[in-house]
């Protein structure tokens, strides 16, 4: 049975019902412009510079990351207050490695090309195994995630410090601090090349996916709706890039690149910044895990089984190692985010991501994933750490103080989850 | 002026990041990591307290203390006013700024091996030349 | 004679040292709608669970046309054509009727990826067929009335080409008409060689629909029926009493 549409019939519709918007996202949008539209106006434009847009992004990378994969593991109906300390723990081993273990014990002298990928890998296999074993514990031994975790939170904290015997650990790998943000930059040329590059790609998933519902006889939107859309996309790549090119380097730091090349600074020379290596690395995190939500049987396992346990083990789906699998990925997405954050900062430090585990789940949570379980979506997190991360920065240059922003984050939270409840009620959906 | 050298640590990472190293940037506690940044040249002093005297000192007092000498009368011990306008007992140990000029106090000490001072600093100040 | 669909003999499993079900022996033939009676907690949901591969027996054995089978999961079931239609619907609330009918058997492209295009033209299909009135193919499936949400979990078992299907009190949700149309595709899947089993507390329903029954007490087997050989006194007395009516035994 088709029911097939024709492009420009119908037009009794509303617009936004064409468009096939999803009204959650579009409120999302909504708060979020509204947050950069009070800032703007309470710093008198400094909000929407270009340098602070690019600070925003970059430190908006850390708790983004691994926001994404709190989505799949409260859509599984589960919980995972460790992340800030898994973060901590990924961090200390990579710091050790870098600049202990690997010169000390292996004999790879400071400075070694290897230094960063082993570091790196070492980083991320903690990360994965220990996320494994929160896995294991919770899906296999029956104990509720929010207590293995919560154990995790103070076990690995602890362990880091041991790992490092409470020091702070620098300085890092130079290779390695790339991944931080302001210190990896790929400018603006290469920016430029990845925006076109990623436009293309966008442009060809809308029309591609157009085509295939239309060889299945299925309704599509009307042209125009999928030209404004295309435009939208198109806009929103190249918009990001041509800011975050904007944003020109300061004096000194030009100063410094030539001098490392032993060249002094052509008169009237200046560079933007273009997009740092942290933000694209975020992105392809963004891209994959929706990916793996929309189009893999892994994800698809995911939102069945929080949507309905016993129907998907029913339907032979071994939720007890996809529940492994969950939290063995949001590990593995620590041990990333540790990579940005101790290379941010370029130090491992003792409180390396403490508290992260709130913002995280704020992300998620802000960004529509419901804690029943079965509901939320990668780029709902993404905004939703915008949101929050816009939010401290914006009262942050107002004045506000830390207290009072502490105290906002926290009303915003429970008013997002508020009103999300109340729409769900008014359209009967639970 | 930062409470501490962790702070310090991500107040250099942010000058830099803005290119505005040489701007006068100082901590506390003597941090490995920020002694590396004093040799580096991106952190100007940071203020150490060598805990190991400090905790000497403070085991000894405890000592007597429990032997029940006059607190008044302990070796060292100056009365203190504070801010509040008690006074109290008070020993005071010497807090060190250490700067790019008198690294060696930290390694003569035994507080950081010369290796780790000096990770990364070439021509820098002594002992890293 | 022709071999039986189903032979499950001697099944027993307990949990807790409670005893569920207690050396049950029943058949089921191709062609054939077989009720299974009893009380809550008479043992008839979890003897069928052994079936579908929900639980594992402790001991018994099952035969399936006439060689033994081996069930330890709902994917083993499956893969011998054994479909289940569950008392409690089975379905993920949240996915809608594509994602549910596939659900563990997902249809891929070449890359490995889910053709969720696919799935939905096939789901199209074949609701055509079953039920003609079924159109919130994109909604989830919370979304749907009782009667839509029951033929998304019966296209489940036709589609994929079910032989043994296990029905748990498939018109407990429905009304008057959604139960009619159940009834009609039960007749229709019969009709095509099905062998069913039937577990309803509604002894119209099964008077109507079936044409055995085994009713079980306390985890055990009363007996085995030809509906047109019983009035419905004599299956409230063996339900209720635990006692075989003396005129019909098989």
């Amino acid at each position: 049975m088709s029911e097939v549409t024709h492009p420009g019939l119908g037009s009794r519709r509303s617009m936004v019902e064409q468009l096939q918007l999803d009204m959650r996202l579009l409120g999302m949008l909504g708060a979020f412009a509204l947050v950069i539209l009070v800032f703007t106006v309470a710093t008198g434009g400094t909000f929407l510079t270009p340098r602070n847009i690019f600070n925003i992004t970059i430190q908006t990378v850390s708790v983004a990351i691994m926001a994404t994969g709190m989505v799949f593991v409260i859509v599984m109906r589960h919980i995972d207050l460790s992340v800030g300390s898994l973060l901590a723990m990924c961090s200390a081993v990579m710091a050790m490695t870098q600049t202990q273990w690997l010169p000390q014990y292996f004999g790879l002298p400071l400075g070694h090309w290897a230094i960063a990928p082993l570091a790196i890998l070492a980083g991320l296999v903690t990360g994965t195994a220990i996320g494994a074993l929160h896995g294991w514990l919770a899906g296999y031994q029956g104990i509720p995630s929010f207590i293995v975790t919560l154990g995790g939170l103070l076990i690995w904290r602890n362990v880091a410090w041991y790992t490092t015997r409470g020091q702070t650990i620098g300085p890092l790998d130079q290779t390695l601090i790339l991944f931080g943000g302001a210190e990896g930059i790929l400018f603006p040329t290469w920016s430029w090349i990845i925006g076109i590059a990623a436009t293309l790609v966008a442009l060809w998933a809308i029309w591609s996916t157009r085509k295939r519902k239309e060889s299945h006889g299925f309704p599509v939107k009307p042209l125009w709706a999928e030209a404004v859309l295309s435009a939208l996309a198109a806009g929103a790549i190249l918009g990001f890039v041509a800011i975050l090119n904007a944003y020109q380097l300061p004096p000194g730091r030009l100063r410094r690149m030539f001098e490392a090349r032993g060249e002094t600074v052509p008169e009237g020379y200046s560079i933007g910044h273009g997009l740092p290596i942290s933000v694209l690395l975020l992105i392809l995190v963004v891209v994959a895990m929706t990916v793996i939500a929309r189009k893999t049987r892994f994800g698809r396992y995911i939102y069945a089984t929080g949507g309905n346990p016993e129907a998907a083990a029913l339907s032979g789906i071994n939720t007890r190692w996809l529940t492994v699998k969950v939290f063995a990925l949001m590990g593995f997405l620590c041990g990333l985010s540790a990579l940005v954050a101790q290379a941010r900062l370029q130090n491992h430090g003792n409180d390396i991501g403490t508290l992260d585990e709130l913002r995280v789940i704020a992300a998620a949570v802000i960004g529509g994933t419901a804690l029943a379980g079965g509901v939320g979506t990668i780029y709902g997190a993404i905004l939703g750490a915008l949101i929050m991360q816009s939010l401290q920065s914006g009262m942050g240059m107002v004045g506000v103080d830390t207290p009072f922003q502490n105290i906002v984050v926290g009303l915003v939270l429970v008013l997002a989850v508020w009103i999300d409840a109340a729409y769900r009620k008014r359209l009967g959906v639970r | 002026m930062a409470s501490n050298d962790g702070t310090a640590g991500g107040v250099v990472a942010a000058l830099t990041a803005q290119g505005l190293q040489g701007i006068p940037v100082s901590g506390q506690d003597g941090d490995h990591a920020a002694l590396n940044r004093i040799a580096q040249g991106t952190q100007t002093v940071s203020v150490w307290k060598d805990a190991r005297e400090l905790g000497r000192v403070a085991g000894e007092v405890a000592v007597q203390l429990a032997q029940g000498v006059d607190p008044a009368s302990i070796e060292g011990v100056e009365q203190f006013t504070t801010p509040g306008g008690n006074t109290v007992n008070a020993i005071f140990l010497d807090p060190v700024p250490i700067t790019r000029d008198n690294l060696s106090v930290v390694v003569d000490a035994g507080w950081i091996t010369k290796e780790a001072l000096c990770q990364g600093v070439t021509n820098g100040p002594a002992p890293c030349n | 004679m022709t071999t039986p669909l189903v032979e499950m003999k001697d099944i027993r499993i307990s949990f807790g040292g409670v005893r569920a079900v207690d050396g049950v022996s029943i058949d089921l033939y191709p062609g054939e709608v077989v009720g299974l009676l009893g009380h809550n907690g008479a043992g008839k949901s979890t003897l069928i669970k052994v079936l579908s591969g929900a639980y594992r027996a402790d001991s018994g054995e099952i035969l399936i046309e006439g060689r033994k089978a081996d069930i330890r999961s709902p994917a083993d079931a499956r893969r011998y054509n054994i479909e289940t239609i569950y008392q409690t619907l089975a379905l993920a609330d949240n996915l809608p009727a594509p994602a549910n009918l596939f659900l563990g058997r997902e249809l891929r492209d070449r890359w490995g990826f889910l053709d969720d295009d696919r799935m939905e033209a096939e789901t199209r299909r074949i609701m055509a067929r079953l039920n003609p009135n079924f159109r919130k193919i994109k909604e989830p499936v919370s979304a749907l009335s009782g009667g839509q949400r029951q033929s998304v979990a019966i296209a489940r078992a036709v589609y994929f080409n079910a032989k043994i299907l296990i029905m748990d009190e498939p018109t407990a949700a429905l009304g008057v008409q959604e139960t009619a149309m159940v009834a009609e595709l039960i007749q229709q899947l019969k009709a095509q060689g099905l062998g069913i089993f039937l577990i309803d507390h509604d002894i119209h329903a099964v008077m109507k629909m079936c044409d055995r029954a085994h009713v079980m007490k306390n985890g055990q087997l009363v007996g085995t029926v030809r509906i047109a050989d019983v009035t419905e006194d004599d299956l409230l007395g063996m339900i209720i009493l635990g006692k075989m009516p003396e005129r019909a035994v098989v």
